[in-house]
């Protein structure tokens, strides 16, 4: 038996909620956190004074309009609260996980109770330089951007490892995003969800972007935001009867600029996962749902190998073969994923943990499957950042 | 035009090495270890005393995506965005030149030639 590291006092997530993924032209960085805050308290009936705790990520990072890195301060105006913990916080697509950690930790340690965490974001639309501008934010302005650092290439040396070591499919690849429709087609705020099903062959013969990937293949640019609560399990239980319990955790750093990384058949996961499920207590097989990143289709592959939750080169099989579909035995991105939900730019990492959070506590609506313990995998920058999270029905 | 790097105090040798068509990267005097990009200390042991060293300029090609929508102006698609892991160990992106997309695979030899790009030599890599 594995003996446990699960955290002093059950942090869990008691309340959770998102924006619908859209465009909102009239809302800048802070307006756009101020929204997803208005949608949150309105869901959730929640007494300011419970507040002691606030992480933050700014917004607008990735249209360049000048996020605002002191955003905690004026949310700790707006929600006039005077907490004992609060940072404003950034880690690409990690940047959720992370904080869901950081509040778990920290509640553990008795530094705060009820930590509230929140992101919202904006991602410029495709065309009109939107490709430029990213490409220099994400690359070393040196040695990766003047080579024509486009982000969709970027994840496609990582897919072409793959299928060269470990002979995952061009079909394989399409299978994740045929999976991800069918989940977007039960969310009535998926962006693709009024689009219906597509097939592999519709992915396949979708406008080639950088091989292997077609369109299909790529998340879909939006705007939007969610917040969560991390509170100790007893107020957790005060504020809903079933919360989603944090039992374990692990991240792991692996390069900045791309070029560096490590292997290119894989993002490091695996050394997020390991510490995570050591502190659960758990085994990959305990597992009934993954919330996995899905910047592109290959990420949701490498990620269910990469955490144990598929052998390595079988995490192709096994979207082709539909078990992280609808009816699968092991459902994943059960929301839509990035790839058809939408990818909400700065605040896209708070979306599968959103949903991971929702099914947990059994809110997730008409696509509500039964899970007692969900991995949620985000990851930041170009695949650099990694963060797993295991979330369970039980303390 | 493509972008053109702005070069920094630390690979200005890089740079200068490259326009007279010879590809340097620092060589640590502690380890022996070959880094790239150069900085201020060597990554595998944080010593500070480096020299310049040059390459044999040969690598293989650990991984690639033939791009078909270039993210700038400047880029005539398709191109070849590349990994190239270089002889001494470091690994570096490039574009595979001289080398139309069908041929390019992982593990295939390549070898450094410099692109003239206004007043710089960008290090690229054809196949060896």
């Amino acid at each position: 038996m594995t003996l446990s590291r699960r955290l002093p006092g059950s942090p869990a997530i008691a309340a959770a909620s998102e924006i619908a993924p859209g465009r909102y032209p009239d809302h800048d960085g802070f307006a756009m956190q101020e929204l997803v805050m208005a949608n949150f308290l309105a869901q959730w009936d929640l007494d300011p004074s419970l507040i002691d705790g606030l992480l933050i990520s700014p917004a607008g990072m990735a249209v360049g309009s000048g996020a605002n890195i002191f955003v905690h301060e004026w949310m700790t105006d707006s929600l006039g609260i005077k907490p004992r913990y609060a940072m404003t916080v950034n880690a690409g697509g990690a940047t959720y996980n992370l904080m869901a950690m950081r509040a778990a930790t920290t509640i553990s340690s008795g530094l705060a109770d009820a930590v509230l965490c929140i992101g919202a974001g904006k991602f410029p639309k495709v065309g009109a330089g939107a490709g430029d501008t990213m490409a220099k934010m994400v690359s070393d302005p040196q040695f990766e951007y003047p080579y024509g650092s486009f982000i969709p290439a970027l994840y496609a040396l990582t897919a072409n490892r793959h299928m060269h070591d470990r002979g995952t499919t061009r079909e394989q690849l399409a299978s994740v995003a045929v999976s991800s429709r069918k989940w977007a087609l039960k969310h009535p705020d998926a962006i693709m969800g009024h689009k219906g099903p597509i097939t592999v062959d519709d992915v396949v013969n979708s406008r080639p972007i950088a091989s292997p990937f077609n369109l299909l293949d790529c998340s879909v640019p939006c705007e939007g935001g969610a917040a969560f609560l991390v509170a100790r399990g007893d107020i957790a239980r005060e504020i809903t009867d079933q919360p989603a319990y944090v039992l374990g955790f692990g991240e792991y750093h692996d390069h900045g600029a791309i070029a560096l990384s490590s292997d290119f058949a894989a993002m490091g996961a695996g050394n997020a996962a390991k510490p995570a499920f050591a502190m659960a207590g758990l085994q990959p097989s305990d597992v009934n749902m993954a919330q996995l990143y899905d910047a592109f289709s290959i990420n949701p592959i490498l990620l269910l190998e990469e955490t144990g939750l598929a052998k390595p080169g079988e995490g192709g099989r096994f979207f082709e073969d539909g078990r992280g579909a609808p009816d699968g035995d092991l459902p994943v991105n059960t929301y839509g994923g990035l790839l058809s939900f939408g990818h909400t730019g700065d605040a896209s990492g708070i979306t599968m943990l959103v949903e991971g959070a929702l099914q947990t506590m059994g809110c997730a609506g008409d696509r509500q499957v039964e899970t007692d313990i969900t991995l949620v995998h985000t990851y930041g920058g170009m695949m650099a950042d990694q963060a797993t999270l295991l979330l369970g029905r039980a303390p | 035009m493509k972008p053109v790097p702005e070069i920094s105090e630390v690979t200005e040798p890089y740079w200068r090495a490259a326009a007279e068509g010879r590809f340097m990267l620092p060589r640590c005097n502690t380890c022996d270890g070959v880094h790239h990009p150069p900085r201020r200390w060597c990554p595998h042991c944080w010593s500070q005393d480096m020299s310049w060293a040059e390459m044999s300029g040969r690598g293989h090609v650990m991984t690639f995506s033939i791009v078909h929508q270039p993210p700038s102006e400047g880029f005539e698609v398709p191109y070849i965005l590349a990994v190239v892991k270089l002889e001494e160990g470091p690994q570096m992106m490039c574009n595979i030149v001289k080398c139309t997309t069908g041929d390019v695979t992982i593990g295939m030899g390549v070898s450094v030639i410099f692109e003239t790009r206004g007043d710089i030599a960008l290090p690229q890599f054809k196949p060896a």
